[in-house]
């Protein structure tokens, strides 16, 4: 294991760089407290240093507290408006959106909509600046300013200025404050602009890093803009001779991800190793930006190919950003030193925290992984800072990494210049950041200062200026706090060491690891992070053996009695995946009408004492069945990807979901059916207790062949029933699989049998058996029609139907909305699984003011998705089911194609000719009503709207007789809000996509068409497949 | 923008569980055209829409992310009653299905009908809520017509075996969604509107799910990040 001290010793320069890298992974898995208490000794301020430090720190904070320049009214408004309010969210909102909306009426909309539902009396209250008065914010900026009658509460005047201001007065008030902001932390819109601003910092002897912003281009044709301006910025750079560049890898290459790594390695380094080769003819630095720690080890991947391309030989000016918030920074250090080491070129570093913590975080707990990357505490993030810096500033380590410590932190600059044993380093700031702090550390320690300038226009701005504002508008950021003089000096240069010394335990316990994050609720289940090439490669080398050409399965019915050997060997089905006809996964056994029959009798018997067993033991073999389906995780992901066609993420959520599906079931049961006693309509006390209906049948479809074939069949039995399970024709193999583990978990053969069959063969005489009291259900509409007509058929009290079905589900972007966010959710809603989920993405409604930008990132993004086998971790699109889908795709798409009306499609492979294959495809539609039957694959239509005209397009989803999923796009609270209200559907999602509902968060289920509910996964569900039986409470004894 | 019109069961369901079961109450309470006890009862239902609606509530997320469940009702209902003077299941349903948030299309041979439904409108009209539309009658002469141009969200029948079975099997037969079909039969004993669970027929379940981060980033985590 890792340990900090291996690092710091010069010996460390002959470790194969090997070792380190394979150190990366386990780093980041590593326990946060463990590894914490390793880095402090590095991190603290020995004997020497300390005073020091603290004499520094000291002098550093109060100059800038007495410099009466330092506070910009930017400074002052974050102070007021600190991202921990609703107000300071609202503001940021306005300044993150206003400026993109093409459209003056969503504009006015979004004004009205923060202006008028946030507390603004809490701040006019205790600030005597009329700055900080929000409702003369704006205007004042402007150079416009208000008299108030202030006899009125501070609500009462802002809604009688919104009254007697016009919109477009304060459209143009707003926009102009927001330009402001944006100014402050823009160098120039164009390089020439941002090399004329620099000109008197550079004289003041400051340099410069000059960031193209822009970043995560979606498209070829973005990507191409960003590198055309990557070289326009080397050659102008060059010309000033003093100053570096800055580079975004995600700026350069729209598929850079781990998943894309061959392309990544290929094509990508082919497009950026000529911008670095031109940055050393001309004598530009160049430092590539650190992104999400998902990409580190391919970032370093990458940069290592190009650090040891002959071309680049001999620079010594290729750097690297180093992020301290990770828990494996030091040994990307120690990789990065082994690296100049071996080729003696040296390697600038640039060291920061780490801008992208709480998304970092949020990935993690969706992922289901271990543990966190990152440091949980501020504090943790700081201290590993400083043992970062003490291995840069070490003997062994000068000459080869060229340190430049990135932080407006009084304290981190004092520690660093107390560490220091060379004075081979410099500091760095971001351009409207720290510029009091630095005018203060130049003249009093007088290191070279650079400064990081972005340069771009607003658009671009975007995503790097929302990050300023929430390192500057947090309460807790260093910066927020240096210029609140409530805040004690000591407090504020304590050192990251001291703070963390008075905390127990080290990682933070008000962030719950991700296997928690659902507290009582129920269990997480573990994912996999295949983005960590470590998991990834120890998941493929446990699938290997299923997944072999030569390794089939061979499926039956699996009844109560003796298995019929004798129906299997006759009737025998060769089973081939969708993504290679040829290529078989096993054979099948179906059921004949005795088998059914038989089944049915065996399951009426087994009632009574599966009923008797009792709730905790039922909640018991849920639970351990639930440990094997995670115990045998590479053969059924094997047989997901083999039988199923599904790519290896989607086969991992499968999984997951099933297990989730079990924990929820157990929980809810022993909350839900548990009896309780209420008070009866004449005032009699009475007792309601749950139990099983009887025999339940359950019917679930290819889409999700594991987590609803087992989400179901858990539910029923968990409430007292016995089953009979019926899966789709298509995954078969893996239903007999499940019921197998079921069987291994404690479940007796009675409680649970498996038919195999044609739906249309076995789902009449089960649902007609007269000993069936509830069907479940999940497949089409029309299917669920015929179950209905099957049941109403019977005699007697009608057997419950439980029934999910399809949907037509929208999406409604209007202008106020991020293009590129939208995109992103539009792909995945889409295109995931092929299309092939009852919650995907079918009619995207896009207001028309931003139709054709979004037709443009849409198609140019989907030109970059991958046909492939859903074997290989690169595939974007998978195969459908069978060619009998696939013939019907894609003689829609040809309707379409006549007419002139495809938008756009993603190429096909080679792939394609082996498997059934359709290209995701967007469609352009004029009204929604055209879109009248579901297209069970990826295809996506595009329809514009006018805003005007919203109420009429609402009315026609509505009308349209489904409610599953719905999408909103817009940054305007109210108006989503109320959008969601009228549209009728079970899940409505908000500035994301629409797919992958998780247990238990997203209880799953529509209306209408959609299905009868309750939803899966919610607490309503397992009621369902109960009867309540009512007793007086004094005959419950 | 224009207005988005609500149907009116949409506007009823706004206004939350609270509201319409006081609105219920109050009406009811005067209501001399009905006996006590099936006013009783149909108080009894009320009661648990209250302890329904308490299911509400933001559902454990991840960072980042708000999940909002809860209930509201499906749309329409037509409550339908062939049964004798003397037996109300019709009037409990009816207020149990307004409970939940839904509209009420009632058919039903009760001599006192129109007065009840304008004492109905009346009420509501002093509490200035939504009513228009929210509780009518009609004559049901031609039940397939009835069910066949009328987009019911459910259906509550009291009434005859034979004529329940004729429901269900042309429910069944029609391209509409499945409905829930709550029926009892004469001489049936009142289990079901009796029961505590009624009304989870006459609801339905919504969740709204929200990428607080949309923005570009996650403030109530950064400041986790800073706590002791």
């Amino acid at each position: 294991m890792f340990n900090p001290a291996q690092v710091f010793s010069s010996d460390a320069l002959n470790t194969p760089l090997a070792s380190w890298w394979q150190a990366i992974p386990a780093l980041l898995s590593a326990d946060e407290s463990d590894y914490l208490a390793k880095l402090q000794p590095f991190a603290r301020a020995n004997l020497s240093e300390k005073p020091l430090i603290d004499s520094v720190a000291r002098h550093l904070v109060e100059a800038v507290r007495a410099d009466k320049h330092a506070l910009h009214i930017l400074d002052q408004l974050l102070l007021e408006y600190s991202l921990d309010t609703e107000e300071g969210v609202l503001l940021m909102c306005l300044a993150e959106s206003l400026l993109r909306i093409p459209d003056r009426a969503t504009a006015d909309a979004l004004i009205r909509d923060k202006l008028s539902s946030a507390n603004w009396q809490s701040h006019l209250k205790r600030d005597k600046s009329i700055l900080v008065n929000a409702s003369t914010w704006g205007l004042m900026l402007s150079g416009k300013i208000i008299e108030f009658d202030h006899s009125l509460s501070a609500n009462s005047r802002l809604q009688r200025l919104l009254a007697s201001t016009s919109e477009s007065l304060l459209r143009g008030a707003i926009n102009q404050s927001m330009k402001v902001i944006g100014r402050q932390f823009v160098l120039g819109e164009t390089l020439d602009q941002a090399i004329a601003n620099g000109a008197e910092l550079r004289m003041q002897g400051y340099c410069f890093s000059y960031d193209m912003l822009g970043e995560a281009a979606l498209t070829m044709d973005d990507a191409e803009r960003y590198l055309k301006s990557y070289f326009r910025a080397i050659e102008q750079v060059a010309d000033t001779q003093q100053g570096s560049v800055s580079i975004k890898l995600s700026a350069l290459f729209p598929r850079y991800e781990q998943a894309q790594r061959e392309r990544v390695l290929g094509e990508m380094f082919e497009r950026i190793l000529p911008l670095c080769q031109k940055a050393k003819l001309l004598e530009v630095p160049l430092t590539i930006d650190a992104e999400e720690v998902d990409r580190l080890m391919l970032s370093m991947e990458l940069f290592e190919k190009l650090y040891r391309h002959p071309s680049l030989q001999g620079w010594g000016q290729l750097g690297m950003v180093v992020q301290s918030y990770h828990k494996a920074a030091l040994a990307v250090l120690a990789w990065l030193a082994g690296l100049a080491h071996q080729q003696g070129d040296k390697i600038p570093v640039r060291l920061v925290k780490g801008a992208y913590w709480d998304a970092e975080l949020k990935l993690a707990q969706q992922r289901g992984q271990a543990c966190y990357p990152l440091f949980t505490r501020k504090a943790g993030t700081d201290s590993a800072y400083l043992a970062c810096a003490r291995l840069l500033l070490s003997p062994h380590i000068k000459g080869l990494l060229y340190p430049q410590f990135a932080t407006h932190n009084a304290h981190t600059i004092a520690a660093i210049s107390a560490m220091a044993q060379h004075d081979h380093y410099e500091y760095q700031r971001l351009h409207g950041m720290g510029e009091a702090l630095y005018r203060a550390t130049s003249e009093l320690i007088g290191k070279t200062v650079r400064i990081y300038g972005p340069v771009g226009s607003h658009r671009e701005l975007l995503p790097y200026l929302v990050r300023r504002l929430l390192e500057n508008g947090a309460n807790s950021s260093f910066v927020h706090r240096l210029f609140d003089k409530r805040c004690p000096v000591e407090q504020l240069i304590a050192h990251p060491c001291t703070v963390l010394e008075a905390m127990s335990p080290l990682a933070n316990p008000h962030i719950p690891l991700p296997p928690d994050i659902y507290q009582d609720y129920r269990q997480n289940s573990q994912g996999c992070n295949l983005d960590d090439p470590a998991q990834l490669t120890e998941l493929q080398q446990a699938m290997a053996p299923y997944l072999r050409d030569d390794c089939h399965w061979q499926g039956i019915s699996l009844l109560a009695g003796d298995e019929s050997e004798h129906t299997y060997l006759e009737n025998r089905l060769a089973v081939f995946s969708p993504y290679h006809v040829e290529k078989q996964v096993g054979q099948l056994g179906f059921a004949d009408s005795g088998q059914v029959d038989e089944a049915l009798l065996q399951a009426e018997r087994c009632l009574p004492e599966w009923q008797q067993l009792g709730l905790s033991k039922r909640v018991g073999i849920l639970n351990r069945f639930a440990e094997l389906l995670e115990a045998h995780r590479p053969e059924l992901l094997a047989l997901c990807q083999r039988e199923a066609g599904k790519t290896l993420q989607d086969s991992i959520d499968e999984l997951r979901e099933a297990v989730d599906f079990l924990h929820y079931y157990g929980s809810c049961a022993k909350r839900e059916l548990i009896g309780y006693s209420f008070s009866d309509h004449l005032g009699l006390q009475q007792v309601a207790r749950y139990q099983g209906r009887g025999v339940f049948v359950c019917i679930s479809p290819w889409n999700f062949p594991l987590a609803i074939f087992v989400g179901q069949i858990a539910a029923a039995l968990v409430a007292g029933n016995t089953v009979i399970a019926k899966p789709a024709e298509s995954t078969s193999l893996l239903a007999v699989r499940a019921v197998e583990l079921w069987y291994q978990a404690g479940l007796p053969r009675a409680a649970l049998q498996l038919l195999l069959g044609p739906g249309s063969e076995l789902g009449p005489q089960l649902c007609r058996a007269s000993c069936v009291a509830g069907v479940a259900f999940t497949g089409s509409t029309a299917t669920a029609k015929h179950l209905q007509r099957y049941l109403a058929e019977r005699e007697g009290p009608p057997p419950v139907l439980i029934a999910e079905t399809g949907g037509i589900n929208a999406m409604i972007v209007d202008s106020s909305a991020l293009l590129e966010q939208v995109v992103r959710d539009v792909l995945r809603s889409a295109f995931v699984s092929a299309g092939q989920r009852c919650s995907a993405l079918r009619v995207v409604a896009v207001q028309q003011e931003v139709l054709e930008p979004f037709c443009l990132l849409l198609s140019g993004a989907m030109q970059e998705l991958k046909m492939a086998s859903p074997l290989e971790y690169r595939c974007d699109i998978a195969p459908v089911i069978s060619q009998g889908a696939q013939q019907k795709l894609l003689d829609y798409i040809d309707s379409y194609h006549s007419q002139g009306k495809v938008l756009a499609q993603s190429p096909y492979s080679k792939q394609a000719e082996l498997g059934h294959y359709v290209a995701a495809t967007a469609l352009l539609v004029e009204s929604f009503t055209e879109v009248s039957e579901e297209q069970f694959g990826p295809i996506l239509h595009v329809l514009p709207y006018e805003r005007e005209r919203l109420g009429e397009l609402v009315a026609q989803i509505n009308d349209s007789g489904y409610g599953l999923t719905l999408g909103l796009h817009s940054r305007n609270i109210s108006h989503y809000l109320a959008l969601e209200q009228q549209l009728h559907v079970g899940n409505c999602y908000i500035n994301r996509d629409q797919v992958g509902a998780v247990v238990g968060v997203q209880p799953f289920g529509g209306h209408g068409l959609s299905g009868t509910g309750p939803k899966a996964g919610g607490p309503l569900y397992l009621k369902r497949f109960t009867h309540c039986v009512v007793n007086p409470l004094d005959e419950e004894g | 923008m224009e207005q988005l019109q609500s149907p009116i069961w949409l506007q009823w369901q706004q206004l939350g569980a609270q509201q319409r079961v006081a609105a219920l109450l109050e009406w009811q309470q005067a209501l001399d055209l009905v006996p006590a006890q099936w006013r009783q009862l149909a108080a009894f239902q009320c009661r648990q829409m209250l302890r329904l609606s308490a299911l509400e509530q933001s559902l454990p997320s991840p960072s980042g992310e708000s999940n909002e469940y809860y209930l509201s009702g499906r749309g329409l209902v037509f409550v339908y009653s062939t049964q004798g003077d003397d037996d109300y299941r019709w009037y409990v349903a009816t207020i149990a299905a307004l409970a939940a948030g839904n509209a009420v299309q009632l058919a039903s041979d009760f001599p006192e009908l129109d007065s009840m439904l304008a004492s109905f409108s009346e009420t509501l009209y002093l509490r200035q809520l939504p009513a228009d539309g929210l509780l009518t009658g009609c004559e049901c002469i031609d039940l397939q017509h009835q069910l066949a141009s009328h987009q019911y969200a459910a259906l509550c029948y009291y009434g005859e075996a034979e004529l329940a079975q004729a429901i269900r099997l042309q429910l069944a037969e029609g391209d509409g969604p499945i409905i829930p079909f709550i029926c009892e039969v004469l001489g049936d004993p009142q289990a079901s509107l009796t029961h505590p669970d009624f009304l989870l027929q006459l609801v339905c379940e919504r969740t709204r799910t929200t990428n607080l981060t949309a923005i570009g980033g996650n403030t109530e985590l950064l400041t986790l990040g800073s706590k002791a």
